[in-house]
């Protein structure tokens, strides 16, 4: 096993290194460089250029950038100038954090159960009708779906402020600054989250059915109170509900563009394990039906769809450049896109190997995982 | 018994007839079996509905439409006061803020559309077919290079990919569908395509190929490769998609050069402040319906070809 990972580890850095050469090259092919946006005179320009490290050679650049990756140091953006790389990727990251990975985990979700559902009841107007919305939601031209739900809740029921981040009524004088309570909002959300978790997998052993559901419930309850009562007590309660406001519509529109496709998936997965002969045994048992479905067949086929959701969610960190330009939601990708735009070399450098460092740990986790579950996958035929 | 019997007794059939009637026998059952799905063929009458579509647009552009006013890229109605003009008799959609006629533009855009989904579909199966087959057939270094690759190319982000890209060169139809088949070709499809070219070649006919001495180069071609078409045809749908979308996104941010497509209508949208707005509804609607159908439509087609493909998904 230890041989194994360390095999994997060894794979993994020679494809990160591998990848960072593939960016470095390609953010290289860039037409024209970042001095070119200043109207200058030519010693001006040539000074930018030095100050900058764009006048060096193109090996040192790469080998320079390379030494500061190896050391965690992304180097300075050029847009942001002097500020650290890393500093302009953690300012937006709590604000792409809270739209895209709630967005992500409910869509993860939703379509787990959903496909479970029209899996089992295979062949009912149910089944036609969700894949039919769910497909047309997944495959949806977001501008459009955010135009939609813009017009129906913001401006014609007028249940839900639309566009930018927060209202600047309500922030006039706020003591805090919107990041700080994106963060308190974050922690909260995870706090919820492993909450539920926790009491999920400490009320799995009562036998009641009835019992367990009542103590899930009031946790649950309890939690939600519990998060409610800090937020009050903190004195910024309206300024998280005015962010929470303006959160919906655009993690509503995630939402609905990225079900689909886990529905699809856990659709095909169930289908496919409910072939079986352990299915068969559990209905030659007389086990009830729901019984069948949860512990036998979607067991099974939760595991390539919770696959998928480890690597994708690397790409949770990019975003969604079209949904964050419609909400105006200012996040990573509208970053990534600012600094493709202004020759931001080490900003796009830097976000790119971030999510590249992350798919990578995350294919690393996912191998070790399935080899560790299953022996088969540790030793390659002929070995 | 004389020598006609004989002979109409072992009458020759050549061999493309053969073939023709076995294809012919296999179309029907596998059409049988994506009949079966609704969700297929609501797909496909989509898919041939928007055909009729594109087809219809050169026979009314010569026949009813007069190009001065009607043209998709510079046509212009001074008959009418005020463009956008919303819909009327004689403009069935509306026309755009340069007052160029919608239902014009969404038709003639069509036929680019399919054009750059089936060229984009076309390079990435051709690519992550014969890459899968032979590093399936091969294993050893070629395969650890190619799926080592594919490993590659599925960590890097599209979107910032084709929007560097755009920075770089022109970016117009045919560069686009190029540069998505050549990514997903390389990528994701390829390692599919490859973990079921491995389940294929260890199938009793691969070896008797190889013991009745056909070449490393026939037993892919004519074995493999036919075995995986099925599988490569489902990941086209998939592709087509994906293609249609991303050139829709793009064109919506202004990073194409392609002078008129669904994106690039969005775009003028945008560009001209109507895009959040109702009362200009024709001016966004048609364009991201067409999008989201056609997406959708290729995306149902594949998920029905799919039950056909893999036999464990069907119906008992």
């Amino acid at each position: 096993m230890a041989r194994f990972v360390l095999r994997r580890l060894v794979r993994g850095a020679v494809a990160l290194l591998l990848f960072q050469t593939l960016i470095f090259a390609l953010v290289q092919a860039l037409p024209y460089d970042f001095s070119a946006f200043f109207i200058v005179s030519p010693s001006l320009r040539a000074f930018i250029r030095e100050e900058l490290g764009l006048d060096r050679p193109l090996w040192e650049q790469y080998a320079r950038w390379m030494w500061g990756f190896v050391r965690l140091d992304l180097g300075r953006s050029f847009l942001y100038w002097p500020a650290p790389v890393s500093r302009v990727i953690l300012s937006r990251l709590p604000r792409t954090l809270l739209l895209f990975l709630p967005a992500a985990v409910l869509a993860y979700l939703f379509g787990i159960w959903l496909g479970k559902e029209i899996a089992w009841r295979r062949g009912g107007m149910l089944e036609v009708g969700a894949s039919l919305f769910s497909v047309a939601a997944y495959t949806s031209f977001a501008p459009w779906l955010g135009f939609v739900l813009l017009n129906v809740f913001g401006w014609y029921l007028r249940w839900l402020p639309y566009q930018r981040l927060v209202n600047p009524n309500v922030w006039f004088n706020a003591p805090v600054t919107v990041d700080r309570v994106l963060i308190g909002l974050l922690g909260t959300g995870g706090g919820l989250f492993a909450g539920g978790l926790g009491l999920w997998w400490a009320t799995r052993r009562i036998t009641d059915p009835l019992l367990r559901r009542a103590a899930r419930i009031g946790g649950l309850t309890a939690l939600g109170v519990a998060a409610w009562m800090g937020w009050n007590a903190s004195g910024i309660g309206p300024l998280a509900a005015d962010v929470l406001a303006h959160l919906v519509l655009p993690l509503g529109t995630v939402f609905l563009l990225s079900f689909g496709e886990t529905m699809m998936t856990m659709r095909a997965a169930m289908l496919d394990s409910l072939r079986e002969d352990y299915v068969l045994t559990a209905r030659a048992k007389g086990l009830p039906g729901r019984v069948i479905r949860d512990r036998h067949v979607a067991r099974n086929a939760i595991l390539p769809v919770l696959a998928r959701l480890a690597l994708s969610l690397p790409f949770v960190l990019v975003g969604s450049l079209v949904v964050e330009r419609v909400f105006m939601w200012h996040a990573m990708g509208q970053a990534l896109f600012d600094a493709i735009e202004f020759q931001d070399i080490p900003v796009i450098l830097g976000i790119l190997s971030v999510v590249g460092v992350l798919v990578l740990l995350a294919h690393i986790v996912l191998d070790v995982l399935y080899a560790w579950l299953d022996p088969r996958v540790r030793y390659p035929r002929g070995e | 018994m004389s020598e006609g019997t004989v002979a109409t007794q072992h009458t020759y059939v050549p061999l493309w007839r053969v073939r023709l009637n076995l294809f012919l026998r296999s179309l029907r059952t596998n059409w049988a079996l994506f009949a079966e799905n609704p969700i297929g063929l609501i797909g496909l009458g989509i898919i041939i509905f928007f055909g009729l579509f594109a087809l219809a647009h050169p026979i009314l552009m010569n026949t009813v439409w007069p190009s001065k006013i009607y043209d998709p890229v510079s046509g212009y109605d001074m008959e009418v006061a005020f463009h956008p003009a919303p819909p009327s008799p004689r403009h069935l959609l509306g026309t755009d803020p340069l007052g160029r006629d919608v239902l014009s533009q969404l038709m003639y855009s069509t036929r680019y559309e399919f054009a750059l989904g089936i060229l984009s579909a076309v390079v990435t199966v051709v690519i992550a077919t014969t890459i899968g087959a032979v590093s399936a057939y091969y294993g050893g270094i070629i395969d650890t290079l190619f799926m080592r690759l594919a490993d590659l190319v599925i960590m890097v982000p599209f979107l910032p990919i084709l929007i560097v890209l755009s920075a770089l060169t022109e970016v117009g139809m045919i560069e686009l569908a190029l540069v998505i088949g050549i990514l997903s070709g390389f990528g994701g499809t390829t390692i599919v395509i490859k973990s079921q070219a491995l389940a294929i070649k260890v199938k009793p006919f691969i070896e008797a190929a190889r013991v009745s001495g056909g070449g490393d180069f026939h037993i892919i071609f004519r074995h493999l490769i036919p075995n995986l078409l099925p599988i490569s045809l489902l990941y086209m749908m998939f592709v087509v998609t994906g293609a249609i979308f991303s050139e829709a996104v793009l064109s919506f941010f202004g990073l194409t050069t392609i002078q008129m497509s669904w994106g690039i209508m969005i775009n003028t949208t945008q560009l001209f402040g109507y895009l959040l707005r109702f009362d200009t509804w024709w001016l966004l609607i048609p364009a991201s319906l067409a999008i989201t159908t056609l997406c959708a439509a290729f995306y149902l087609v594949g998920r029905a070809l799919d039950e056909v493909v893999n036999p464990r998904l069907r119906r008992r």
